[in-house]
């Protein structure tokens, strides 16, 4: 008899809202995504996670931004203009704009956000470019003028593209407030939507700023839903409970097609994936690391692993954006021209079909991020084709902090490879991957050149694409630039990552490119 | 309470304490040889220069020695400060208390599923040795021990929620639904996951241990005194062969504040286990410290209730 009841209940449980819904996405008026981390702080310098930009991103809003095709648009100014030294921006603030709690936008909240950036005591993760603001001045609530210690070409999109926050909540705070306030969770923007609420690891929930000062969303609230099993997510896809998977892995896109009810969107990602070669010993010789970059066979891993939902990668720069040099070609897949390299450069075969130089086997260990199933596949092929070249390889998959970290491969003295993906953007600025001030000193000291690449002309062009403000010209340097990489292999490039965003059939008004997505204001569900 | 329990109760609250300090400080330190460090993910996010890098590693206090971190970590747990979190800049333990109902919930559930069906599973098997019945239970406990929790969770959301559209397929609530039927459905399948495999190992060892229980001497009396065959069972064997469940019991008590990783991922149950997962990769040393303290805590008062519940069980165990 209990036993009867225990199921009875259970058989009662399934049956309720039992037949749910029909695969063709969420209830109109109401947008579900999903995100893999628990957002860390939705306030835009404090955060570190992708996912927490993904939802500040519907709140927060720039001076001028980069619309879905890559052209910059006005946002919260309405126009700019640059003194002939390139040291002085005036913007024009867009009258009548209003925060998501009502109060007026003005150019106190422009210069507030400076102020904020670059205050040492607070836990800032993103302050880039705003270093080089010597004073703001606000001659009155729609007027910004920037003056800047010297002219500096990224200026644009570091700073006018960057998110402006409300002087009139943060500004009252102390420092240590600033790094523990609720508005971290719950924050105010000027953009379309506002987080109503914020449930930790399961669900945030924006709705229409009844604000906005533009087009008036046509949503009623955006579900941003918080599941960190890619299964899982795909699963909720099929079960027809979200309007739009990011990112579909490429081993499921075959059955994702068959579904009835969704439309897969492709774009090229502004993300690569690389070889990071670290320079301590052979690998400081550039003939050993373009033989490397020939025996690295970039077009079966596009192929095989990633399923052909990637690009081919030649520089840091986006192929389909305004700065990739497009007179480069990436190196063919050559083991025979590798080997004579090699030989070239004194390498002489040994034991177990190794090659040796003074005595010394040419050994370098593949590592990667254990988190992801197809780096892992990829250090596999590449380790087979280095070892057929006569390159002595051991494979490790470790965790983020273990590969980055202080103790981790980067520290050891040794040669080492390192596979991963870099969000590069579609923005030029690389200076903190190459400039060797960037090389890390010791394992305590911070620098992105890991890879501990040095070249003096490289340091002068990095230099002048810093002061040119004239896009021709800085476009001119950012070629030699890539030319540079190409030559040298600081890194060997792999692929740059082809997305698949998976929309519900009742969804309209959403499309996504590399570089960005329509405004939010302009999607809807039936 | 008797004085000889009341010392026995002190006695090992004293060691507890003393174990409690020596957890915290070799955890502290493996912490800090571990790979890696709290800055790592920084060091992989192009946005951030390695400037904010220093800054952020003064300002957080990681450019001190380990153990002069420990020593103020230490003094700040004595006056009942937890710290921050070094990712979220929020309380520690306001983080764990926000969890704690779906933990608790979901853990509980599991541990009532496998409690409820365990033992007559086990005494039905003891007590039916060897027939097909026996053979045919003990061949689905061990299936449902061998089978992989990502892959049971994966497979019951592919049939019961996609196909069939019975259950949700993940999380703890529908977007602005919040009643229980509507919790009761989102934790069906969390639950028998995690209840499953506690429901096959439980079975197992409550089997051997009526089955041993069964063959002893005061057993044989019992039934030669011509008592019926369950109270038998009731009032001799099961009190007996109780004692290893309730030591398993004691153990698993930290699991009920601690969660259960992989399945609140697949499940997308805000639970502890997610929360402590993302400490450890992120090596948030504040909010680490806190869930190892915490879990270390329950695994000695787990230890203490099942060693006081052994002297219920059977009289013949006396504190001195």
């Amino acid at each position: 008899m209990r036993k009867w009841i225990v199921w009875a209940g259970l058989g009662a449980v399934l049956a309720m809202g039992a037949g749910g819904p029909a695969g063709a996405g969420p209830a109109g008026g109401t947008f579900v995504t999903v995100v893999s981390d628990n957002p860390d702080n939705l306030n835009p310098y404090l955060h570190t996670l992708l996912s927490s930009s993904e939802i500040y991103g519907f709140s927060f809003q720039s001076l001028y931004t980069v619309n879905d095709t890559g052209e910059w648009q006005p946002q919260l100014a309405t126009r700019y203009t640059v003194s002939a030294d390139g040291r002085t921006w005036t913007f024009t603030l867009r009258p009548g704009v209003r925060w998501s709690d009502g109060e007026p936008f003005t150019s106190v909240d422009v210069k507030f956000t400076w102020q904020l950036a670059t205050n040492k005591d607070v836990h800032i993760s993103y302050a880039t470019g705003f270093d080089k603001i010597a004073s703001i001045d606000t001659p009155g609530p729609a007027t910004v003028v920037f003056h800047l210690k010297e002219p500096y070409g990224p200026f644009r999109d570091q700073v006018v593209g960057a998110p402006i926050v409300p002087r009139h909540i943060l500004g009252g705070l102390r420092a240590d407030q600033i790094n523990h306030a609720p508005f971290n969770q719950k924050p105010v923007g000027t953009g379309p939507f506002a987080v109503a609420e914020f449930v930790t690891d399961d669900h945030v929930t924006l709705t229409a700023n009844p604000y906005y000062w533009g087009l008036s969303p046509r949503l009623r609230r955006i579900v941003v839903r918080i599941v960190p099993d890619q299964n899982t997510q795909v699963n909720l896809l099929r079960a027809g409970d979200l309007s739009l998977l990011e990112g579909v892995p490429a081993v499921r896109l075959a059955e994702i097609r068959r579904l009835p009810n969704l439309v897969l969107k492709r774009y090229l990602a502004p993300v690569y994936a690389l070889v990071q070669l670290d320079e301590y010993g052979f690998l400081r010789d550039v003939a050993v690391r373009q033989a490397l970059d020939y025996a690295t066979p970039k077009a079966s891993i596009i192929k095989n692993v990633m399923k052909g939902e990637a690009e081919p990668a030649v520089s840091d720069m986006v192929p389909n954006g305004p700065w990739a040099n497009r007179a480069l070609q990436p190196r063919p897949y050559d083991l025979a021209r590798a080997r004579k390299i090699l030989l070239d450069r004194g390498f002489v075969p040994g034991p177990g079909g190794f090659l040796f130089k003074n005595g010394r086997r040419l050994e370098i260990p593949l590592w990667t991020l254990s988190s992801r199933p197809y780096l892992s596949q990829i250090i596999q092929i590449i380790a087979q084709s280095w070892r057929s070249l006569g390159v002595a390889t051991e494979l490790h998959a470790v965790s983020p902090t273990a590969l980055f970290g202080q103790n981790g491969p980067q520290w050891n003295g040794r040669d080492a490879a390192l596979v991963f993906t870099w969000g590069q953007g579609t923005f030029p600025e690389n200076r903190i991957n190459w400039h060797s001030s960037y090389i890390p000193k010791d394992a305590s000291s911070p620098g992105e050149n890991d890879e501990r690449y040095s070249n003096p002309e490289m340091d002068r062009l990095l230099d002048e694409a810093d002061r040119t403000v004239d896009e021709a010209r800085r476009r001119v340097v950012y070629n030699r630039i890539q030319e540079l990489e190409r030559r040298d292999v600081p890194v060997i490039f792999l692929f740059w990552v082809v997305n698949n965003n998976a929309v519900a059939a009742n969804v309209s008004g959403y499309d996504v490119t590399t570089f960005g997505t329509t405004p939010p204001e302009e999607w809807s569900v039936r | 309470m008797e004085r000889p329990l009341i010392s026995y109760i002190a006695r090992r609250a004293a060691q507890a304490c003393v174990l409690l300090f020596l957890v915290s400080l070799v955890s502290y330190g493996i912490m800090n040889v571990a790979p890696g460090g709290p800055l790592a993910v920084y060091l992989h996010n192009p946005q951030v220069t390695p400037e904010k890098i220093a800054q952020l590693r003064s300002q957080l206090g990681l450019d001190r020695p380990w153990y002069a971190r420990y020593t103020a970590w230490l003094g700040g747990i004595a006056r009942g400060q937890w710290g921050y979190s070094y990712y979220t800049g929020r309380p520690v333990l306001a983080m764990i208390a926000e969890r704690l109902p779906a933990t608790f919930l979901l853990m509980l559930s599991a541990f009532g599923l496998a409690l409820a069906l365990s033992f007559p599973i086990g005494v039905f098997a003891a007590t039916h040795k060897y027939s097909l019945a026996d053979n045919l239970l003990s061949l689905g406990s061990f299936f449902a021990w061998a089978m992989p929790t990502f892959w049971f969770g994966v497979m019951l959301q592919l049939i019961l929620a996609v196909r069939l559209r019975l259950l949700p397929v993940a999380g703890m609530h529908e977007i602005g639904d919040t009643t229980i039927v509507d919790l009761l459905r989102h934790l069906v399948m969390p639950a028998m996951v995690l209840g499953l495999g506690a429901i096959a190992s439980w079975s197992r060892y409550l089997r051997s241990s009526v089955l041993e229980v069964l063959g002893q001497e005061y057993v044989r009396t019992a039934q030669a005194k011509g008592l019926p065959g369950r109270r038998v069972l009731r009032r001799h064997v099961l009190r007996n062969a109780m004692i290893p469940i309730v030591t398993l019991m004691g153990l698993d008590l930290p699991v009920l504040f601690s969660g259960a990783v992989i399945t609140e991922s697949i499940f997308g149950w805000p639970g502890m286990g997610r929360l402590f997962l993302s400490a450890l990769n992120n090596r948030d040393y504040p909010l680490e410290m806190a869930g190892l303290m915490i879990s270390a805590a329950l695994l000695i008062t787990g230890n203490l209730l099942a060693d006081l519940a052994y002297a219920v069980l059977d009289p013949r165990i006396r504190y001195e």
